[in-house]
């Protein structure tokens, strides 16, 4: 039992190596005797959404060569971002049950396993983004490397989601049920199929969805847009409050976590 | 050697009970839930020392497992402390965490990675443990070709490979067949004169009174007799 949870998260990293290569593991199973093998994750999600942009671009009138990438890269942002939360929901209580409650394994390894194992898949996608915009020949500029404190920003945001939604799920059974059905009104709600450019002079209240926040942060130096700095501020302020709720839920409740389970 | 190497001091442990009764209509008629919580240890006190073997027994339900999972660090108790001095390895489940679309070289890295050994550790352990399962090829291709007892060997052979201080173990043995069990027995009491402290739970008295050198009988959450059996005449 930790004493906070700053020090449950330092514990947790000093396995990260450990961690690191069980994901690995997990990442290499998934698609294990399937001939494409991990470039599964990246075809289905180029079918999908390669089919979706056809439609509205023909529907809109939208050019397919600036449509295409940014839905893509938006879509696949959200799925990785909502991992987090939907596919962190039965990981304690399902899927890495077993291990925490024989095996002793604790929460911060299983924790960081998954987030790693997220990661992990997610940057399969990096260099098809790169791809798709020179083949569709967009620009790439130097903005490109903000990509970089961006994805950092996503991550540090991933270990609170994952860590607050996977104890909440295993918690109270209605939740992840109720969260995952409202996950599909959150991907109207972000500026994936549509630009936020359509709202006008309300243009900003989209970062009032903090999901727009982060699917921009990664969208925008791959388009070579300019960043708005509202966006830094709304993930390091997320970053704040969720660390904050998750230390005082830590404190409070760690004693109860793996009856939970 | 007589040091308390696990110092127990009047822990208790109440289970929680979630979501009983708790469906729309009994939320609507208002029902209470009558329990909320199961008294699963009432009152532990217990000093380890080094050398102790303990055999834990008792009916099912009298508290071993929780007792040996509280220990394990697993469940923290309501009230009371526990002071150990060296982090306790568990033995619960011993088919607990390995994937079937593995190979069994790969559950050996996944379970010792998860138990925290370095990828050089399990190097050093993996052909010790290769051998000690012995079941040739089939090292090398997922465990879903595998039957029931050659996961068992495997198993049995990874958790048998560590060398812990202090040993942790639930109604590990049972299975398999007889000529690996009796390997299995032999090397479990070879490794047991290697460590500081071994609580053991199992109904096969048989087993616990030639591993264990002191018997705790746990009834109903609470430890009724804590006997010696350093003359190994427990039945």
């Amino acid at each position: 039992m930790y004493k906070n949870f700053l020090t449950f998260i330092i514990y947790g990293f000093k396995n990260f190596h450990n961690a690191y290569n069980v994901a690995a593991l997990d990442l290499s199973l998934k698609y294990r005797r399937t001939i494409i093998g991990n470039g599964w994750s990246v075809l289905t999600n180029l079918i999908t959404v390669s089919i979706i942009s056809l439609v509205w671009a023909v529907i809109f009138n939208l050019e397919i060569k600036e449509y295409f990438p940014k839905v893509f890269i938006g879509f696949t942002t959200f799925y990785f971002i909502t991992s987090f939360i939907t596919g962190s929901s039965d990981i304690l209580y399902g899927k890495y049950k077993g291990i925490i409650l024989s095996l002793g394994v604790g929460l911060n390894i299983i924790i960081l396993r998954h987030l790693i194992f997220l990661v992990l898949e997610y940057l399969l996608f990096i260099p098809i983004y790169i791809l798709i915009i020179l083949i569709l020949g967009n620009n790439i500029s130097l903005s490109i490397f903000l990509l970089i404190p961006g994805l950092i920003l996503i991550i540090i945001n991933g270990y609170w989601l994952t860590f607050i939604f996977s104890l909440l799920s295993a918690r109270f059974r209605d939740f992840a049920l109720f969260i995952s059905s409202i996950m599909g009104a959150a991907f109207l709600l972000t500026p994936i199929l549509w630009d936020k450019e359509l709202l006008g002079k309300h243009e900003n209240f989209v970062y009032l969805n903090p999901l727009t926040s982060m699917i921009e942060v990664i969208r925008d130096p791959l388009m070579a847009k300019p960043v708005n700095p509202i966006i830094y501020l709304v993930l390091l302020l997320s970053i704040l409050i969720g660390f904050f709720i998750c230390s005082i839920f830590y404190k409070y409740k760690k004693k109860l976590f793996n009856f939970w389970l | 050697m007589s040091e308390a190497i696990i110092e127990i001091t009047n822990i208790h442990l109440d289970y929680p009970l979630y979501g009983l009764n708790k469906s729309l209509r009994s939320i609507i008629i208002k029902r209470k839930n009558t329990i909320n919580f199961i008294k699963a240890l009432d009152g532990i006190n217990l000093n380890i020392n080094y050398g102790d073997r303990i055999g834990l027994v008792g009916t099912n339900g009298s508290g071993k497992t929780t007792l040996l999972k509280t220990i394990g660090g697993i469940y923290v108790p309501s009230k009371g402390s526990i002071s150990i001095k060296y982090s306790p390895f568990t033995m619960f489940d011993i088919n607990m965490g390995l994937n079937l679309e593995a190979t069994g070289i790969e559950n050996i890295y996944l379970l010792s990675y998860l138990r925290g050994f370095s990828k050089v550790e399990i190097e050093a352990k993996i052909n010790a443990i290769t051998e000690f399962a012995d079941i040739g090829k089939f090292i090398n291709l997922p465990l879903n070709t595998y039957s029931n007892g050659m996961i068992i060997r495997l198993a049995t052979s990874m958790a048998l490979e560590i060398n812990p201080k202090i040993l942790l173990i639930d109604e590990f043995f049972g299975a398999g067949d007889p000529d690996f069990l009796k390997k299995t027995r032999n090397k479990l009491k070879e490794k047991i004169k290697k460590i500081h402290a071994l609580v053991f739970a199992s109904h096969n008295h048989e087993l616990i009174n030639s591993v264990c050198n002191r018997i705790i009988v746990m009834e109903k959450g609470k430890i009724i007799k804590d006997i010696n059996n350093s003359n190994k005449d427990f039945k």
